[in-house]
């Protein structure tokens, strides 16, 4: 559902990692690699990482991709890619708030 | 598609390098022409450019991999509706070259053949990474994909 949103929103290749990768900044203050080494998960199968992870991953994608699909509309043509980005960024700090770390 | 012309190149090369140095914790203070030139070459031409996109974006995708899945319907995904697409085989190449790289994709497909898949995921692995693999495979002459694996096998409910 993350991807289609961001795909709908037209996001290219490039915006699903880089949205990934503040993402998890905001919501764990590490990065994907730091994430999985520290719970001793196995990079690229996000079930092997704790299940309140998953679960943050969850919820937080989940908002994300109805707040990117409101939004949608007034991305400017050519900077989807960076509005998207920010949506993310800007959701995961809001999922951040009422995380229990 | 329009070809991505140096400039266009040269910024997303920048922000792939920027993304880099935060999420390898580089120590600030890095110059992207210094470190582009010491890698690739002559900062006027335009495939030095493209070779710093290119590996810069394998680098990032190949060390920052939340899903491995995600590889093969948006990370690695240069079909012929996408901006990149000229890159595809250069950027897919890098990131077989990287340690993780072709387990990684391994990872991805056996991921993809257990999950449910909605039409749209389906049209996207036949226009990308399998699109690429069949292209690649007949210009080397070698065998294509079998009828029997296309992306039916995904697509069918699973």
């Amino acid at each position: 559902m993350f991807t289609d949103a961001i795909q709908a929103a037209g996001g290219d290749a490039a915006t699903y990692v880089e949205a990934t990768v503040v993402e998890t900044e905001t919501l764990f203050d590490a990065t994907v690699a730091e994430l999985y080494n520290t719970t001793g998960g196995t990079m690229g199968d996000r079930s092997t990482l704790p299940p309140v992870v998953q679960g943050a991953y969850a919820a937080n994608e989940l908002r994300a991709s109805f707040e990117i699909a409101g939004a949608q509309d007034a991305y400017p043509k050519g900077g989807e890619h960076d509005a998207i980005v920010e949506q993310v960024r800007a959701t995961s700090q809001e999922t951040r708030k009422w995380l229990p770390w | 598609m329009k070809r991505l012309t140096i400039h266009q190149l040269k910024a997303k090369a920048k922000r792939l390098w920027e993304l880099l140095n935060k999420t390898e914790r580089s120590i600030p203070g890095r110059s992207l022409n210094d470190d582009v030139r010491a890698m690739f070459g002559d900062l006027r031409r335009r495939d030095t450019w493209a070779n710093a996109f290119a590996h810069f974006y394998a680098q990032i995708t190949h060390n920052q991999c939340l899903d491995a899945w995600a590889l093969i319907t948006d990370g690695l995904n240069f079909g012929p509706h996408s901006e990149y697409q000229e890159f595809g085989d250069l950027i897919i190449d890098k990131f077989l070259a990287m340690p993780n790289g072709l387990s990684l994709l391994k990872m991805g497909l056996e991921q993809l053949l257990d999950i449910r898949l909605t039409q749209t995921w389906n049209e996207d692995v036949k226009d990308g990474i399998l699109w690429l693999v069949e292209r690649t495979s007949r210009a080397g002459g070698g065998a294509t994909l079998p009828a029997a694996n296309r992306p039916q096998l995904i697509g069918a409910d699973c």
